[in-house]
């Protein structure tokens, strides 16, 4: 059952007279529940933009969007999200518990739950001994783990990350990865963006690939690289974006 | 985002300004009524200035004011005149702006250049007393128009002036001109001399004008506070205390009691009738007062002053060589 | 609306907690407490120069906090990309702007109880208490500031700051300045001119409807009818400024 749904998804940006930028071309994908699914691309290949259409904070100028069978609008459908930014940035004067709190209250959640929850996240984070600290004082790990927390606190069934790892050292990216895998084994489908390889590979059951605004393959990683008769990830990656290039040539001419 | 929705939003909020527009003409109907109108919109020829002014008219105002009180005290009165006419013109119903320089006017600053005489006069004393006979007898003209501004100054001092009513300043105005004329015929036999006398000449004069300026500065405070008893009070309080003019006394005091008023201004309006030769009008506020419970002590007195004696105020009573 | 208080009282202590409006309202305290030291006037000069003192500081103060607060509020969190997370959550944008707008309302409304508790206390002490025509002078700039605000925030969604700082500069000069319009407007023969004029009359807000002060402060009294009537045209306003703020914050991309 697809939980997250795209069809013909095109976001075109006007900048002036006739200028224009494609971001995303004719995006259908398909998610299925319970799934960690990987978007890849190089950073202009219109990942975020995906992820931001998914969100209902930009919008599309053509194609449909369906989540748990609702429009991106609907606040049932974001009832069910969380969502991980890239370089997430919040309220530098709250500390940790307030901005938490404040999220949850936005998801009318009773204080009780609220307060239980913030404590969870934070061990579950390893944030707890900085619980008052005020943001301003975190490093970017710590705020990526305040992040995640926060893009937790509604115990979502859909939790999408915009570039989970960057910034972080190769002990950080294990622990997120780890933690991903575990809230996937509890039920959680994981969308995520990611221009590194090795992540999308130890990680993703099924992925996509992106380039220039158009989607270029998905499916499982096996089966892309029989597909592509690729070794790795990262010869699928080099072979898909190729093959895409020399039929655009053809089509031109 | 639901489009059709969102273009609801902005009809509505369009839509809305119908109500607020009708509002505004409300509240500038009640704002006519309550006074509230700043009296700078009745003033075309000023809204240039007041609009640099909008939000702080009451604090430049203020800063003005500490001015004037500064020149005050350093005895620069010209100086203060400008500024006399910035503030009211900044806060017209200020009353006190009005008052204060009214005051400071026909009172004070008339007073002040009053004295600027004594001085003069002592020179011109020893000059004299330094002249040979034949000298004061070329002189004796310049002499002897020094002794009549004497007097007239000696007139605007004191308590009872003599020569600032409507009807004595002409005549006043023109002895002094024609004064002025007659010294420059002198000019050459004793420069010094004339020139001392010219400038007590011109003492008088220009107390007169102080005056003036302050019955015309209190006139037009009254055209921006019609309302108000206060500033018709104190036209009628200078009129009849500073000019002994009681017509005109008369006059604005009986306007000041149609509004609201403390007692006294009942009080002096008798009196101004009774200088004013109206006795049986003076009666018959007394009268009213003594009815409204007003100073009954005084009016019971008044009552029967006027009608054995015919006289209550003590200037009259003087006249008719009553004792008080 | 319970979502748009939670967005309200996070504005709220924002504003508290960075301390930005601090050093406007420590200023506003300075200059308030400067006009007690004219006691070498008349006691009732020195009364109403307080008084001229103190609510023209509450108001241009005010009007300086409601335009900085407003535009933090809204490009301050595109800016940051704080509204990523939030837009992310289940509210809906109106209830961003109007939470945004009731949480800067209460920062206007902290600042001018606190300027107007020290002016009350100056007349305390110079034995003058205020009169309930005090408090309707203050209730009315009070009013009038919540509107700057919510203008300022509606123009923030779709402008520039810096277009938004000086367009709001200008509205409230202009603001001032509309009623003196008016009467000129009368004198006006052209009536292409005057249509325009009439119109503008009517869309620019008219902030001198809430200046009693230059009244008050001579003693003049003035009707809860007017009060009223005042109150009501600042909420209507607030709410057309709000609705258009919705409707172009639910177009805008961030």
């Amino acid at each position: 059952m697809a939980i997250i749904e795209t069809r013909g998804l095109s976001k075109v940006y006007t900048l002036g007279r006739n200028k224009e930028v494609v971001a995303l071309n004719k995006v259908s994908v398909s998610i299925e529940e319970g799934e960690i699914f990987g978007i890849l691309g190089p950073n202009g290949s219109g990942k975020t933009t995906c992820l931001k259409l998914l969100l209902g904070i930009i919008f599309p100028t053509e194609g449909e969007i369906e989540i748990m069978g609702e429009n991106q609008y609907s606040v049932t459908a974001k009832k069910n999200i969380g969502f991980l930014p890239e370089n997430p940035y919040y309220y530098d004067y709250l500390t940790g518990p307030e901005i938490l709190k404040f999220y949850g209250k936005l998801f009318d959640m009773p204080a009780s739950t609220i307060s239980s929850r913030v404590e969870e996240l934070l061990q579950l984070v390893g944030l707890y001994d900085a619980r008052n600290l005020s943001l301003r004082h975190y490093s970017k790990g710590m705020l990526e783990r305040i992040g995640l927390a926060a893009s937790l606190i509604n115990d979502p069934k859909i939790l999408i990350l915009d570039e989970p790892t960057t910034g972080l050292d190769p002990i950080g990216c294990k622990e997120t990865r780890d933690l991903l895998i575990k809230l996937n084994q509890e039920g959680k489908t994981i969308l995520l963006s990611s221009h590194f390889l090795s992540e999308v590979e130890r990680v993703c059951t099924r992925i996509a690939i992106f380039h220039r605004g158009y989607l270029l393959t998905s499916g499982t990683l096996d089966g892309l690289l029989k597909e592509y008769q690729a070794e790795n990830l990262e010869d699928l990656f080099v072979k898909a974006i190729e093959k895409f290039d020399t039929s655009k040539e053809q089509m031109s001419v | 985002m639901n489009r059709k929705l969102n273009r609801i939003l902005l009809l509505i909020a369009i839509f809305l300004y119908i109500p607020l527009g009708l509002l505004q003409v409300k509240i500038n109907y009640r704002r006519t009524l309550e006074n509230l109108e700043s009296r700078l919109l009745l003033m075309p020829g000023q809204i240039a200035g007041s609009l640099v002014l909008s939000g702080f008219k009451g604090i430049a105002a203020d800063l003005l004011w500490l001015n004037i009180e500064d020149y005050w005290h350093k005895g620069q009165h010209y100086k203060m005149l400008p500024l006399f006419d910035a503030v009211s013109w900044l806060q017209p119903e200020y009353i006190t702006v009005w008052a204060v320089g009214g005051w400071h006017m026909a009172y004070n600053i008339f007073s002040n250049v009053g004295h600027e005489a004594d001085d003069l006069e002592k020179q011109l004393d020893s000059l004299t007393g330094k002249l040979s006979d034949i000298e004061k007898k070329k002189i004796l003209p310049v002499i002897h128009i020094a002794e009549e501004a004497k007097t007239i100054r000696e007139n605007l001092k004191g308590y009872y002036t003599k020569g600032l009513t409507e009807k004595e300043q002409p005549g006043m105005i023109a002895k002094l001109t024609g004064y002025e004329k007659k010294l420059e015929e002198y000019g050459d036999v004793n420069k010094e001399l004339v020139e001392i006398v010219k400038k007590l000449v011109e003492i008088p004069y220009e107390q007169i004008l102080w005056y003036e300026r302050g019955i015309s500065f209190l006139k037009k405070g009254v055209s921006y506070n019609s309302e108000k008893y206060d500033l018709y009070f104190e036209l009628g309080w200078t009129y009849y205390h500073k000019g002994q003019d009681y017509p005109n006394a008369v006059k604005y005091l009986e306007k000041a009691v149609k509004f609201p008023h403390p007692a006294y201004v009942d009080n002096v309006l008798a009196h101004a009738y009774e200088l004013n030769g109206q006795v049986d009008k003076a009666l018959e506020q007394w009268e009213k007062q003594l009815k409204e419970g007003i100073f009954t002590d005084i009016a019971k007195r008044a009552i029967r002053c006027i009608k054995k004696e015919g006289a209550f105020t003590p200037k009259k009573r003087r006249e008719l060589g009553l004792s008080n | 609306m319970k979502k748009a208080w939670v967005i309200a009282l996070n504005t709220f202590q924002e504003s508290l907690r960075k301390k930005t409006f601090y050093i406007l309202l420590v200023v506003a305290l300075v200059v308030i407490g400067a006009s007690r030291f004219f006691s070498f006037l008349a006691a009732e000069d020195e009364i109403k120069m307080i008084k001229d003192v103190s609510f023209s500081t509450i108001e241009f103060f005010g009007a300086l906090i409601a335009i900085f607060t407003a535009l933090a509020a809204v490009s301050g969190e595109i800016e940051t990309r704080t509204i990523y997370p939030l837009l992310s959550k289940p509210i809906t944008r109106s209830n961003f702007i109007i939470g945004k707008l009731i949480g800067q309302s209460l920062i206007i409304l902290l600042n001018v109880i606190l300027m107007s508790i020290f002016f009350i206390i100056l007349l305390f002490i110079k034995k003058s208490p205020p009169n309930v025509e005090t408090l309707k002078t203050i209730l009315l700039i009070l009013i009038e500031l919540i509107l700057i605000g919510s203008i300022t925030l509606t123009v923030a969604t779709f402008a520039t700051d810096a277009f938004n700082l000086i367009f709001s500069f200008f509205l409230y000069i202009v603001g001032h300045l509309i009623s003196y319009g008016k009467s000129l407007l009368e004198r006006v023969e052209n009536m292409v001119l005057k249509g325009l004029g009439e119109m503008l009359y009517t869309v620019v807000p008219n902030y001198e409807n809430f200046n009693i002060r230059d009244k008050i402060v001579v003693g003049v009294n003035v009707s809860w009818q007017y009060v009223g009537q005042t109150v009501l045209y600042g909420i209507i306003y607030i709410a057309i400024a709000v609705l258009i703020g919705i409707y172009f914050f639910n177009k805008r991309e961030v």
